[in-house]
């Protein structure tokens, strides 16, 4: 599987949130804070409310995205 | 005119919006966002960066600006249309400053793309401000796909050349302006663009590079700011017809004959 372009070993079953709470983590502390961020599966949203749900399995591509400045 | 405009139900009173694109650093957002009395600024969705220690969506949130998510860097409308259903997940904001490139080089909009994202971001309910180019029959269409806003391009994005094609700007204005705002966007270099832009019946301006790139950003924010208000107010009082020639402003009743 790959997030954000780069290819990463994840165990079969790992969720969406896991995966966030892993990037988004280190910076904001408190992954019920987490805010601002967008999760693509394979090229779907995948809504916050399903982040818990949804398993990342092999050969998956994640994107988090997340604000950065533009006009 | 009235004194605020309205876009997609939200009722605003700057007509000065605010591009974050160029900004030096996000630590300079906040006083930029006060000079320029800045009620909604863009940002651009990219990849997560664990190691940031600053959020620029969590500034603009503290400082109660409205988030305009764009779809800059998109080529195609099945990309622009992803990304602002992304940007609605990520900033819980149905709107979308939608634009589609069609060159690296000149920046310049690809309608087709747009015209196809914008159809398709409107039915899935998204407020969409359009940034297109300075053709008012594609601002007609835009329009009657269901677009909330027309943001035509003065000149090509941070070229900062100001508005290369003014008559173009007023028919956009002329055909559109009862039915929804329009933005001018893209292309501001100074103060007297941003003037001129509001002068020839634009309902508000979107300015980035000219601020985030201007050697003192805090000041250009409160010249340009200042300008727009001029332009509003300018345009409010009705301007005198062009003359070919000079008109007397004295009367010549009651000269006297030396």
């Amino acid at each position: 599987m790959t997030i954000n372009g780069s290819p990463t070993e994840l165990e079969n079953g790992t969720t969406v949130l896991a995966v966030v709470s892993l990037w988004a983590v280190e910076h904001r502390k408190d992954s019920s804070k987490i805010s601002g961020i967008a999760v693509a599966r394979n090229g779907d949203v995948v809504s916050k409310s399903n982040w818990a749900a949804t398993e990342i399995i092999s050969g998956d591509a994640i994107e988090i995205l997340s604000a950065a400045s533009g006009g | 005119m009235a004194d605020t405009f309205t876009i997609a139900g939200k009722v605003l009173k700057s007509r000065l919006l605010l591009g974050t694109g160029g900004l030096s650093s996000i630590s300079k957002l906040s006083e930029i966002i006060k000079a320029g009395q800045i009620e909604v600024a863009t940002v651009a969705l990219r990849r997560i960066d664990p190691d940031s220690k600053e959020s620029i969506y969590k500034e603009l949130v503290a400082n109660k600006v409205e988030i305009l998510p764009n779809t800059a860097g998109c080529f195609t409308a099945q990309e622009a249309v992803l990304t602002a259903k992304m940007a609605r997940e990520a900033f819980e904001t149905n709107w979308v400053k939608l634009e589609v490139i069609g060159d690296e080089h000149t920046l310049w909009p690809d309608v087709v793309e747009l015209l196809k994202a914008c159809e398709t971001l409107v039915n899935d309910g998204i407020n969409v401000l359009a940034y297109t180019t300075d053709d008012p029959i594609v601002a007609e269409r835009l329009v009657n796909l269901g677009a909330s806003a027309v943001m035509p391009l003065g000149s090509p994005i941070g070229s900062g050349l100001g508005i290369s094609h003014p008559h173009a700007i007023e028919l956009i204005v002329e055909a559109v302006n009862a039915r929804v705002p329009v933005i001018l966007d893209a292309g501001i270099g100074t103060s007297s663009d941003a003037c001129h832009a509001m002068e020839i019946g634009c309902d508000a301006v979107l300015a980035a590079s000219a601020i985030t790139r201007a050697k003192y950003p805090q000041q250009m924010a409160r010249a340009i700011k200042k300008a727009v208000e001029a332009g509003y107010l300018a345009r409010k009082a009705g301007r005198i017809p062009k003359n070919f020639h000079g008109v007397a402003s004295s009367p010549t009743e009651g000269l006297a004959t030396w």
